[in-house]
């Protein structure tokens, strides 16, 4: 298969296009591996200490001082902060209230609300709300 | 003040200040049409875009006291904190001298009231089908 790799401008231009005939084991295991290379996360959930994938992430959310990572069906807490996490995390997360960062992957669709917010119902039918100041943001990093 | 708050103040300000004169404009319109005369004093100006400012500020005051609740109760208080204001600045400013002044006013505010709600629910309406059709090829499948 020919490789080519080019240089991007800017992170949220970053992407990785696969062409193929037919989806085989190699491809697979590259998909996993570039969808992985986000990085993983220290986590902590009933005294287990696990690493989590960035891109198994829903949102995350800072409550009286504790940082929670919310994946499709688990709550896990970290020792980080939102602020470092916000800079650990690549792109695809997103700012969307004081307290809390979004998984832009993970919302399904949005509806917008009175004073400029936006209800936003994510890929597990979770609903979280997207301040209006974020809005902005989320529309610039979706290229709109 | 952050810069997120100074920013919502100042699109406020805008907003209501625009629909203010653009009733203003109507009115002249029709009164020019229907044959009377129609001027403003040298004031009116400024303080209507100080109306759009102090109009501006219950809006923000009610998004910090309980900015992650919405409903009718909440859109009544702020009508009511707004209208407050416009009476309050339309006496000092001589808007209105007499009862029937007074009621086209409220008429007025209500008017503007309703447009600056339906723009931003357009507006917002507008970014929620923009957003949503991106979504389409963004998100992940589960």
């Amino acid at each position: 298969m020919r490789v080519i790799c080019e240089k991007a401008a800017s992170v949220e231009e970053e992407q990785a296009v696969i062409k193929a005939l037919k989806m085989t084991d190699e491809i697979e295991t590259a998909i996993s591996l570039l969808e992985s290379s986000g990085g993983r996360i220290a986590v902590n959930r009933e005294n287990q200490i696990y690493l989590l994938e960035n891109n198994k992430i829903y949102y995350i959310e800072s409550i009286d001082k504790k940082t929670f990572i919310y994946t499709k069906d688990n709550c896990y807490e970290t020792k980080f902060r939102l602020y470092e996490l916000e800079t650990m995390l690549n792109a695809n997360f997103l700012r969307c209230a004081k307290a809390m960062i979004v998984n832009i992957r993970k919302i399904r669709s949005v509806k917008s609300d009175i004073n400029g917010r936006m209800n936003a119902r994510l890929l597990n039918d979770e609903n979280i709300v997207i301040a209006r100041s974020y809005v902005k943001e989320l529309k610039e990093r979706l290229g709109i | 003040m952050d810069k997120n708050k100074a920013k919502v103040i100042f699109e406020q300000t805008m907003i209501i200040s625009t629909g203010i004169f653009f009733m203003i404009g109507i009115g002249g319109v029709i009164t020019h049409l229907s044959g009377g005369e129609f001027s403003l004093d040298w004031y009116h100006p400024l303080s209507i875009i100080l109306i759009g400012f102090l109009c501006a500020l219950p809006t923000l005051f009610l998004k910090e006291i309980d900015g992650n609740k919405s409903g009718f109760g909440r859109i009544v208080l702020h009508f009511l904190c707004l209208l407050g204001v416009v009476s309050f600045a339309g006496r000092i400013f001589r808007w209105y001298t007499e009862l029937s002044g007074y009621m086209s006013l409220v008429v007025t505010f209500i008017i503007v009231y309703v447009f600056v709600w339906l723009s931003s629910l357009w507006m917002g309406k507008v970014d929620e089908n923009k957003i949503n059709k991106a979504l389409e090829d963004f998100h992940d499948e589960e």
